[in-house]
């Protein structure tokens, strides 16, 4: 079955990022080379030692900024999930297989203000242990 | 509403002293003209110069956000005047001034707030541009097409 990206939302705190466009998430091992000298060849032998994990989002709406800011500003963790919308309730998670979520740091915000073009914000999350 | 946005810019022509008394004679109906001249196609030789005709040529939807189920909330409506004059001096004259009618007009009844009906009609923005020049012997006659590619809301 195939899932249209408009019915996958990202949620902070609870609340659906609303008039979203994009979202982004990308979970990545990290790895640590142990080749020793009992390794013959010319390959490297990685081995993942930890996991990360980023969600982005893209959104026409402008109007938190200052909140954003603030938050960020904070330095403080915030509940970042994501999950699959209804079609008919495109705000509501549905807590489906897509559900996941966990904490994180608001890494980059960037607001762009283009003559004759919606204004638009792209925030980057970046987790902090588990995402479940 | 972006269906009828082509009736703003009728408006707007229409309510311009100067332009609407060069589209006319004495005794005469206004040939500002609306969505196209009221003649059939073989007939247009004998219209009376210069007359104007405001149409609207199409319309888009553009995308909308994840918030929107089927249609995004603004749409790219093509609106086109055709200006068709004398000789080519002449049009040049009219069409400036259609030029600059259009903006003031919209300035204006976006400062009145008195007509809510068609202040909802003006576009957020609009790009103008417009057609070559050209001359047609048969009239004899110059006309300019001047095209306004309008984001509306939908």
């Amino acid at each position: 079955m195939y899932l249209k990206g408009q019915n996958l939302r990202v949620f902070i705190g609870g609340s659906v990022v609303a008039e979203a466009t994009n979202c982004t998430i990308t979970i990545t091992g990290n790895t640590e080379d142990v080749l020793t000298k009992d390794d013959v060849g010319l390959f490297s032998k990685d081995k993942v030692t930890s996991n990360g994990w980023q969600v982005t989002v893209d959104s026409l709406n402008v109007n938190d900024v200052g909140t954003l800011i603030t938050t960020m500003k904070s330095m403080s963790p915030v509940t970042i999930s994501y999950d699959q919308t209804s079609t008919t309730d495109n705000t509501t998670a549905q807590t489906a297989g897509f559900h996941r979520s966990g904490s994180a740091y608001l890494t980059d915000a960037t607001f762009t203000f283009n003559d004759r073009e919606w204004s638009a914000k792209n925030l980057q999350f970046t987790g902090t242990g588990e995402l479940n | 509403m972006s269906l009828i946005t082509d009736r703003i810019f009728f408006e707007a022509l229409k309510n311009d002293e100067e332009i609407a008394a060069l589209c006319t004679d004495t005794g005469e109906a206004v040939r500002i003209f609306n969505p196209a001249a009221p003649v059939p196609d073989e007939d247009l030789d004998n219209v009376k110069l210069p007359y104007i005709v405001v149409s609207f040529d199409g319309m888009s939807n553009e995308d909308g956000t994840k918030d929107d189920r089927f249609e995004g909330d603004e749409d790219t409506v093509s609106i086109s005047i055709t200006i068709v004059e004398k000789t080519r001096d002449l049009l040049a004259v009219l069409s400036e001034k259609v030029r600059k009618v259009i903006p003031e007009y919209f300035e204006a009844l976006e400062n009145n707030e008195e007509d809510e009906e068609l202040t909802e009609l003006i576009p957020i923005q609009y790009k103008l541009t417009t057609g070559p020049v050209t001359y047609s012997p048969d009239k004899p006659c110059c006309f300019i097409r001047m095209n306004y590619s309008c984001l509306t809301n939908a």
